[in-house]
């Protein structure tokens, strides 16, 4: 195999549509949550005096305005009224772009009040190349297979390990080499501690041993891309991601949704179909007797 | 590929004022086993004299934002009347803030064990015109 086709093999293995129908869905359903359960101090932000604003490179360059009560309000509204024909695949590329737009917006009013978050990296190049992505893509279509679907969940792929894999690299540039051997867990539990985490204060080398651990980790996410072919190995690697964002969560409450929104496309999400699991439904409740009326089972169903 | 140059690129370079390209450091700095870690958080006073804490949930303004912000509002006090207005956009029925206060709480720590020493200390207050409290 030379090295050309590998890299193409790679960077476009095919997808059935039905995982873009899956994402896309997925996609809307974490905009019409995040606004009042994930992030509601972005809302928040609709009160905050201007005074408080600290525009972004971006907000400065693109002369986007400080935001206003009704900035904030019109941001989100566009968000959600152009995240439901999206979730639902319909115009699904113009929906998709305006849903691109506002939620970039949304992302502005989100960090340029002196915090920049790094969990929706990689959802936000799911909502971009989600938007490139054929439109008559269908829930539980795993016929029909896309280079270019392949393609654009390869890059949200590619953002989720970076988001990883660059942490580590910031860690070495922010805290030194020796970011590992300091007390930053420490100090993270002290500031955000739950009943789950707060007992490991007392115990500092376990810590120590899972800032190491954290480290190991981050270097060693891209293992995940190279090992696309071997599908169990890649999807058993995807659960262990998200079982580390569940302790995550557990020990000090930061959960990384977005994040763990855009992993979703590496999961086989073609196999569900939701009309046909209705449809299974229906059958089995139209084949168990009505026990009250009907003795004798039908089977004509 | 374009975007994956510009997140490497600002990995290196950048700050997190490239946003949505920047580098990931959240939790990246480096915390001393021995000193003191400080959580930060606002109190604010109101016109009834009833002391409590400004959170993200009554202000739209988070922690890590104060933080963010929290040399500006060293420097210049008065920026605290912000938060003291945002506060009152969003809670317009409740009593005004007359001070608001920076407390942060440091913890002692000696080899990563907390000593058990804390000390909390008013970092930047603000109270405003004509007010006694």
């Amino acid at each position: 195999m030379s090295v050309r086709s590998a890299v193409n093999g790679f960077f476009f293995e095919p997808v059935p549509l039905g995982r873009v129908a899956a994402m896309r869905f997925l996609a809307g359903l974490y905009v019409w949550i995040e606004w009042w359960a994930y992030m509601p101090f972005i809302f928040g932000h609709r009160f905050v005096p201007g005074e408080l604003y600290q525009p972004l490179f971006v907000g400065r360059v693109l002369p986007l305005p400080t935001p206003t009560y009704w900035l904030v309000t019109g941001t989100l509204i566009v968000m959600l009224a152009a995240a439901v024909p999206m979730m639902f695949g319909y115009r699904p590329k113009l929906f998709g772009w305006i849903l691109f737009a506002a939620y970039f917006e949304w992302m502005v009013i989100a960090n340029s009040y002196g915090k920049v978050d790094h969990a929706s990296f990689g959802f936000m190049t799911l909502l971009l190349v989600l938007c490139l992505m054929p439109s008559h893509a269908k829930w539980g279509d795993r016929e029909h297979l896309s280079e270019r679907a392949g393609w654009g969940f390869k890059l949200v792929q590619i953002a989720v390990v970076l988001t990883y894999f660059l942490s580590a690299w910031a860690k070495f540039r922010y805290g030194g080499f020796d970011w590992a051997n300091s007390g930053v867990f420490t100090w993270a539990i002290i500031r955000r501690g739950t009943v789950f985490s707060d007992w490991m204060l007392d115990f500092p080398w376990l810590l120590h041993v899972a800032q190491w651990g954290m480290i190991a980790f981050e270097l060693l996410t891209p293992v995940v891309l190279f090992v696309y072919k071997w599908k169990r190995v890649q999807y058993a690697i995807v659960a262990f991601f998200y079982c580390f964002h569940l302790t995550v969560f557990l020990a000090i409450g930061i959960s990384f949704l977005p994040h763990l929104v855009a992993m979703a496309c590496f999961l086989p999400l073609e196999r569900i179909d939701p009309k046909a699991i209705l449809r299974r439904l229906k059958d089995r409740r139209r084949a168990e007797p009505p026990k009250a009326r009907e003795p004798e089972p039908q089977f004509d169903a | 590929m374009v975007v994956l140059a510009l997140v490497t690129a600002t990995t290196f370079w950048g700050g997190d004022d490239y946003f949505p390209f920047a580098p990931f450091k959240m939790y990246s700095g480096s915390m001393s086993l021995d000193g003191w870690a400080g959580s930060t958080r606002v109190e604010a006073v109101n016109e009834e004299g009833e002391r409590f804490k400004l959170t993200e949930a009554v202000t739209g303004f988070r922690r890590a934002e104060l933080e963010g912000q929290k040399s500006r509002f060293i420097e210049d006090p008065a920026l605290l009347e912000y938060i003291a207005q945002a506060y009152e956009n969003a809670n317009p029925d409740k009593p005004e803030i007359v001070t608001v206060e920076i407390i942060e709480r440091r913890y002692e720590l000696k080899d990563g064990h907390q000593t058990g020493e804390v000390l909390e200390v008013v970092e930047a207050a603000y109270t405003r015109d004509g007010a006694d409290a």
